[in-house]
């Protein structure tokens, strides 16, 4: 898990760089953009119950890790059981559900308290502070919005 | 509230693009929302968009009709993916030819790898001949893709260092 966390950090921090380096187009993150889509969607794929063949799924192990890149931020499921918050709710997937719908308010905190730090320490890397700030939202929102959707529509099952 | 981050994120900056759709091109805009539309022609920059509501419908899709057979879902999945492929056909959203062929490969990567799992859904339907042919053509085509995704990304590697 903590390896996966870091995994999906660093493909995170990569998309936000080549996204800050240019004002620009850059083909890079054209490319990239394509490549989340379809990791995006071959993830969803591999949540249905097809029981594809070992190698095909081996192929398809890296674009599970990186594709469903907020996994491990919106999978609350550990979460909710073990501390058995369910106690307190309703029922775990409106708890889920909950702690999706303020995952993108404690993304953007978090890229607040980031770019202050760095901003304080190393100023070159930090320009200009608003536009790091928006950029690395919309990143953080682009990869996070499927999932925060897949949640919303567990909701309805 | 997770009605608003889902429906309301892409709405948003929809919205935002839309109202600025004349003046893409100034660098206020893309300052902040480039991301969102880079490599796009001027009059296509909400194809994102239409690839936001195609991962969306995979996802609708699967939930709504639950019910219904996996390779019914399957098979309404691969006809919902043919009509965004012909809709990229037509639009042709990127600038550059290459974007629209890689963009093209992902979406038949995709629905092949779908259609193609229904051979996968039972035991029953697991004939030998047939299966290794489909596999191999699934194995094919996203190879195919990662292969030429890669190419690409040398080709812009090329471009800036020389």
């Amino acid at each position: 898990m903590a390896g996966l966390m870091i995994l999906v950090v660093i493909f995170l921090v990569i998309l936000v760089l080549v996204n800050l380096r240019k004002t620009e187009e850059s083909e890079k993150s054209i490319l990239m953009r394509i490549m989340t889509n379809y990791l995006q969607v071959i993830t969803t794929f591999l949540s249905f119950n097809i029981s594809f063949p070992d190698l095909l799924s081996q192929l398809f192990a890296p674009a599970d890790k990186l594709g469903s890149t907020s996994t491990p931020f919106v999978s609350f499921d550990c979460f909710v059981k073990e501390k058995e918050l369910s106690l307190f709710a309703p029922s775990p997937t409106f708890l889920k559900a909950f702690l999706s719908g303020i995952l993108p308010i404690a993304t953007f905190i978090v890229s607040v308290l980031v770019w202050t730090i760095i901003y304080f320490t190393v100023r070159k890397w930090c320009k200009d502070f608003k536009r790091n700030l928006v950029v690395t939202n919309v990143v953080i929102l682009f990869l996070l919005h499927p999932n925060l959707t897949r949640t919303f529509f567990l909701i309805f099952q | 509230m997770i009605l608003l981050w889902s429906v309301g994120i892409p709405l948003a900056a929809f919205l935002i693009l839309y109202k600025n759709r004349h003046n893409l091109d100034s660098p206020k805009v893309k300052r902040y929302y480039l991301m969102v539309y880079q490599g796009l022609k001027n009059d296509r920059f909400f194809w994102e968009f239409v690839n936001t509501i195609r991962k969306v419908s995979i996802m609708g899709v699967n939930v709504f009709l639950s019910r219904e057979s996996l390779v019914y879902r399957i098979i309404t999945l691969t006809i919902v993916l043919i009509l965004f492929y012909r809709l990229q056909v037509k639009l042709e959203p990127y600038k550059n030819k290459e974007n629209n062929s890689l963009e093209r490969i992902e979406i038949v990567a995709g629905a092949l790898t779908l259609y193609g799992g229904i051979l996968f859904v039972h035991e029953q339907t697991r004939v030998g001949f047939l299966e290794s042919t489909i596999f191999i053509l699934i194995m094919g085509v996203n190879i195919y893709f990662i292969m030429y995704w890669i190419y690409c990304m040398l080709v812009t590697f090329r471009y800036t260092h020389q």
